[in-house]
């Protein structure tokens, strides 16, 4: 229908209003037709076959705030709920690759390691010039309490350990790790070094039950005794001292990992109780062979290594700073599968050692082949008693049945958990889930710049309707 | 009775070592040690060695006897050395058994030995008749058993009804007896069959406490 000022100017246009009609005519059609083509983009009749949908959504672990980082998490948790990643509000979740400044939240790892797992590749680049770092607690199983903290990280990290009340200590590491006891530990334990932390959370005290030693009346038995109960321990004894004569001390029981932690003994007055020790190893319970136990034959499997012929402590060598050389011992050659423990400076290039251990069943075995250790406690220098305490502590709780988590009436841990797995290394959780870091890849649009199509087309739109309209107007057509 | 070198005593033997000190006569009961290892290997299978063994109180060669008698008739005035090795060994665990020769309170070695004691652990305690000692192999229901120069009357003329002790970390450090059983224990062992009642068991059961606790 002819306008108003179609009308006025005459029945017939010009020239030049034909060609500015024509204008106005290809204007509207690439308007309307960008419109269209927004409303079918919108719509999905053109997916998969964009060139930017089949390469990855890259986002930065730093900028959570950002709008792309947001809009991939979102993505991939409503393209997982969804059960289909390859469509979900018109974008296709091809691939992702994370550039990481800094380690990753927990939810974005968790979230990532999903879409991992239902099959989208997911890589990353490791800007974090931080290093991979993990820590443990465990309780010492020992009267005097304390914990153990172990940190695993790359060789010469300096890792600084501390708790919730403040700093622990620090460690440097060397052959992946180290180590560190501490008395108490208030809250989680944070290792933290070059950007990446740790975290683990304080177990709750081991249960710390009776020993039971047998031995023969002398020296070592009652020295071994004093010494483990002056650290704290709880020892049960049976002295073999005459025919069918047997001295106790304590009410010692039948070997049962509910009343001891650990059997000791020291020689052959063991034997007729052989049978009992073997079930409470194979049920759990711990064993300690010292001395001339060493050489019974009849601990079969339980002993991790053959027992040597005795030789002598090295003169004056209780007074030396290694005081183990002055003491007697029969030197073991482990097992194939044996632990070994510790070995001697008297041992040299052979291949002895002066404590092992092995696996038992459900327990644990410790052999050591020093004899007479008493000897270090009485004649040793000063600090030697203290010295003489530590080690049967020490070697007994090597062995110890003790149980760390109690359970609750309602089955739950009374002592760690956490939120999401990894939480308590959180760049070793990074690596696990998303495999080596990789460089950065080329030519990849950032989700938080990419320009839809939707958005150019509709850009399209705009200037052309409103040059259409702006033409009639300015030559008085409606 | 030698003074042998310890470590010449096969691994794990008991030995029976009486110590030597500076002052007064520490070797007044020559045949006590015998006397202790018959009854030793009598009752129990506990491994001894055959003869006892000297101890200078004063040489570290003490911390290897973790069990030293020790007895007198004569003043005793222990030296810095003595004193000092004395506190140590029982520090560590060792039982020191001092026995008064003269069963007299009012003789030289018991004023003697009890300032010195006193000196060097502090104060005494009676050890109850109850205790553990009475009962560690034989036992004593009444506590100590009396000796014959008790009940004869010599010495001091008194029966005494416990034994005193310093004790340390729960244990008996050291054993201090008014009873004589240096006298009761001197004769020699062959001779022991003539008795009815043998009157070394008690020395079984300080052995035993010695080797157990």
């Amino acid at each position: 229908m002819p306008s108003r000022a179609d009308l006025q100017a005459g029945a017939r246009p010009g020239l030049a209003g034909s060609a500015r009609r024509r204008i106005e005519l290809a204007l509207r059609v690439v308007a309307l037709g960008a419109l269209l083509a927004a409303v079918l983009v919108l719509s999905g009749a053109f997916r998969g076959k964009s060139a930017s949908t089949n390469a990855p959504f890259v986002f930065r672990a730093d900028s959570a705030a950002k709008p792309g980082a947001s809009f991939l998490l979102t993505l991939i948790r409503s393209s997982l709920l969804n059960g289909a990643v390859e469509s979900t509000n018109g974008h296709v979740l091809r691939a992702v690759h994370l550039l990481a400044s800094q380690v990753p939240s927990d939810t974005s790892r968790a979230l990532l390691s999903a879409a991992r797992s239902a099959g989208v590749p997911v890589s990353w680049t490791d800007s974090t010039k931080g290093a991979a770092v993990v820590v443990e607690v465990r309780s010492v199983i020992d009267p005097k309490g304390g914990y153990t903290l172990r940190v695993a990280a790359p060789d010469s990290t300096t890792v600084a350990l501390r708790d919730s009340v403040g700093l622990i200590d620090s460690v440097m590491t060397s052959g992946g790790g180290a180590s560190l006891v501490v008395g108490r530990v208030a809250g989680s334990v944070i290792a933290s070094t070059r950007g990446a932390t740790a975290i683990a959370t304080a177990p709750a005290p081991a249960t710390i039950r009776r020993i039971l030693l047998f031995a023969e009346p002398g020296w070592e038995g009652k020295f071994t005794v004093a010494a483990l109960e002056e650290r704290g321990w709880n020892v049960e004894v049976r002295y073999a001292i005459g025919k069918n004569v047997t001295v106790t001390q304590g009410a010692p029981a039948p070997p049962d990992t509910s009343r001891y932690a650990a059997v000791v003994a020291l020689d052959s007055s063991v034997l007729p109780h052989m049978a009992a020790i073997r079930r409470y190893a194979q049920s759990g319970g711990g064993v300690v062979i010292a001395g001339p136990a060493t050489t019974l034959r009849e601990f079969g499997a339980m002993l991790s290594g053959r027992a040597g012929a005795r030789q002598p402590g090295v003169p004056g060598g209780l007074e030396t700073d290694a005081p183990l050389v002055g003491l007697g011992w029969r030197p073991i050659t482990p097992d194939s599968d044996a632990v070994i423990i510790a070995k001697s400076p008297r041992a040299g290039r052979a291949s002895v050692a002066a404590i092992v251990a092995r696996r038992f069943g459900a327990g644990r075995v410790v052999a050591s082949a020093y004899d007479g250790v008493w000897e270090w406690r009485m004649a040793g220098p000063d600090g030697s008693v203290d010295a003489h305490r530590a080690w049967w502590s020490e070697l007994v709780g090597a062995a110890a049945f003790a149980p760390e988590v109690e359970q609750n009436a309602d089955g739950a841990p009374n002592g760690q958990f956490s939120d999401v797995p990894g939480t308590g290394a959180p760049y070793a959780d990074t690596r696990m889930r998303l495999g080596i870091a990789t460089a950065m890849p080329t030519s990849q649009p950032s989700a938080g710049n990419t320009v839809t199509w939707e958005v150019l087309l509709v850009l399209i739109a705009l200037p052309c309707l409103l040059g259409e309209w702006g033409s009639r107007r300015l030559r008085g057509a409606k | 009775m030698n003074g042998s070198d310890q470590t010449a005593s096969p691994v794990g033997q008991f030995e029976f070592a009486t110590a030597q000190y500076e002052s007064g006569d520490w070797d007044s009961g020559p045949l006590v040690p015998a006397n202790v290892i018959d009854a030793i290997a009598r009752y129990t299978v506990i491994s001894v060695a055959p003869q006892g063994i000297i101890v200078p109180l004063s040489s570290e060669q003490v911390f290897r006897s973790p069990l030293l008698y020790l007895t007198g008739h004569l003043p005793v005035r222990f030296t810095p050395k003595e004193s000092a090795v004395m506190l140590e060994y029982v520090k560590r665990g060792g039982l020191l058994f001092i026995d008064d020769h003269n069963h007299d309170i009012d003789g030289p070695f018991h004023k003697s030995i009890v300032e010195e004691i006193r000196r060097i652990f502090g104060p005494m305690v009676q050890l109850p008749n109850a205790h553990e000692l009475y009962r560690s192999f034989f036992k004593f229901e009444n506590g100590p058993p009396t000796t014959s120069h008790e009940l004869n009357g010599w010495g001091d003329n008194l029966v005494h009804e416990h034994l005193m002790a310093i004790m340390r970390n729960g244990r008996i450090g050291v054993l201090y007896s008014n009873k004589d059983y240096s006298s009761e224990w001197s004769y020699h062992p062959d001779n022991k069959r003539f008795l009815s009642v043998d009157n070394t068991k008690f020395a079984v059961n300080l052995v035993v406490y010695a080797l157990t606790r």
